[in-house]
């Protein structure tokens, strides 16, 4: 049978592509004789202590890998083995990079938690308060393992009514990583989801590597509802512990992060109705006491009570003052009674006595005989009465007196 | 009140929760004037009752969530957890 070469190589190339074996490779190594053309595409050696094959990773797949391959890197492909037959020369189609070895990861884990806290993404200005009572908690993990269930054991125990929203990925592996990713934005994206969980159970540093991948911390930076991170143990550290809101040491942890108990929560409101209830009551209850205090002084101040005191005031007043003028009084009468029995010692009375009389016409005193004419009605006072005289005659006489005077001189 | 009551139906858990806070201090006080404390008493009593409610409004369930069709998501009951059976489990427990 005779073949031309290219027959060869296109049969070689098709017998390589149809073994199922060469389909689906993890392959470990170093990398040498790094190069990246202008296409985009990358060309390398990957070897080994005694053995080396010709690599290619297409633009495409390059765009993927997440840190900068370079010589003497130690690294798993995962890829094909194909033939190139314009050349004949069978080489390895990696479509997915990562570092191998834990010396590697490790440098590769720290130098992009430097570029990463450069940039900001672990400030913790930029941290996102949990809520307190989340309308639903997003979770981002498997869809199997115990992860989602010790979460959603611990939540519906701490409050049973609490809605949990399961977005199920690939936690290791190839593409796990851009599922995280894809999920935390997903859940982001549903407003009944108000916290999320990402994380998934212990292993080795490898297993947990997709959340030491850039694109799963940018999808965490991004993210508006606040993230709580639950990788592996509590000893585990990866690059989404830094970015997330909050870290949690094991899933578990995460799920009492998210979810406070439901009776501690009813215990809050409660307590504080109560104090707004006794606030209340005391505020009101205070100033019914005081409004009672300022009722009882006003009522001693009552008008009425005050026009009693000073009525009783005024009566005491005039019984003094009574007392005073009856007393007054009482000087003057003896006074005036003195005063009437001196008078009446020297009045018209004694003299009466003595024998005058006092001459009235019509009550009118009669001071002498000259107005007096016969046939006149006179009165004549005298002691002991009054005398009704009819005047007979009138004789003038001057000298009465005298005559008398004259004759008693005589 | 009507438009209050909605603001307040705006306002997170939290805020709620702080703004009851608030008034308990507040009226603990004793320096707000009797019609302020009769206020912030109704509104601290609606307070409460929504805080209660919405406590109590949550109900249970696993939801699957999935990237559908035009990136919408799409979200079903779940199968991973079958909510009964772990209710049942953690009340067991207990």
């Amino acid at each position: 049978m005779t073949l031309t070469v290219e027959e060869l190589n296109e049969y070689v190339r098709r017998s390589l592509a149809s073994d199922p074996m060469l389909r689906g490779v993890c392959l470990r190594g170093e990398i040498s004789n790094f190069k990246r053309h202008v296409s985009g595409h990358w060309y390398f050696t990957l070897k080994d202590a005694n053995s080396a094959i010709s690599c290619a990773m297409f633009r495409q797949s390059a765009l993927g890998v997440s840190f900068a391959p370079r010589d003497g890197r130690q690294v798993k492909l995962y890829g094909s083995v194909g033939l190139y037959v314009k050349t004949g020369q069978y080489q390895f189609y990696a479509e997915a990079m990562e570092p191998d070895g834990m010396g590697e990861m490790f440098a590769l884990f720290e130098e992009r938690k430097q570029r990463l806290a450069k940039e900001g993404l672990f400030d913790p200005a930029l941290k996102k308060p949990i809520p307190l009572l989340p309308k639903g908690i997003g979770i981002v993990t498997s869809k199997t393992g115990a992860v989602v269930h010790d979460i959603a054991r611990v939540a519906w125990r701490r409050n049973e009514g609490m809605p949990l929203y399961l977005c199920p990925v690939l936690v290791q592996g190839q593409g796990a990583a851009e599922e995280i990713a894809e999920g935390i934005a997903l859940l982001d994206g549903l407003p009944e989801v108000e916290v999320i969980i990402v994380g998934r159970g212990g292993g080795s540093m490898e297993d947990l590597w997709a959340f030491n991948e850039e694109i799963v911390a940018r999808a965490i930076a991004a993210c508006a509802t606040p993230v709580i991170s639950a990788v592996g143990h509590e000893t585990d550290f990866t690059i989404a512990d830094f970015v997330a809101d909050l870290r949690a040491p094991t899933p578990s942890a995460a799920a009492e992060m998210a979810v406070q108990p439901r009776q501690g929560l009813l215990q809050t409101i409660v307590g504080l109705r109560d104090r707004v209830e006794h606030a209340a009551e005391f505020g009101v209850g205070e100033r019914q006491y005081r409004l009672s205090t300022l009722e009882r002084r006003i009522g001693e101040c009552d008008p009425d009570k005050r026009g009693q005191a000073m009525l009783s005031r005024l009566r005491e007043a005039r019984q003094r003052i009574e007392a005073l003028c009856e007393g007054f009084l009482r000087d003057k009468a003896h006074a005036v009674e003195q005063k009437k029995i001196r008078l009446r010692a020297s009045g018209p009375e004694a003299t009466l006595l003595r024998g005058y009389a006092i001459v009235l016409r019509q009550g009118k005193p009669v001071p002498g005989a000259a107005g007096v004419c016969a046939g006149d009605n006179l009165d004549v006072i005298m002691s002991g009465g009054t005398l009704g005289v009819s005047v007979t005659a009138v004789a003038k006489e001057e000298g009465f007196w005298l005559t008398k005077e004259k004759k008693s001189l005589e | 009140m009507a438009d209050k009551g909605k603001k307040e139906l705006g306002m997170s858990f939290e805020q709620r929760l702080e703004k009851l806070e608030a008034l308990a201090q507040n009226m603990e006080q004793g320096t707000s004037s009797l019609a302020d404390l009769l206020k912030d008493y109704e509104e601290g009593m609606l307070l409460s009752q929504s805080l209660e409610k919405e406590l109590e409004q949550a109900r249970a369930r696993m939801l699957e969530v999935k990237s559908g069709k035009a990136g919408k998501p799409s979200i079903k009951p779940s199968d991973v957890v079958e909510q009964g059976s772990l209710l049942d489990e953690w009340k067991a427990e207990e």
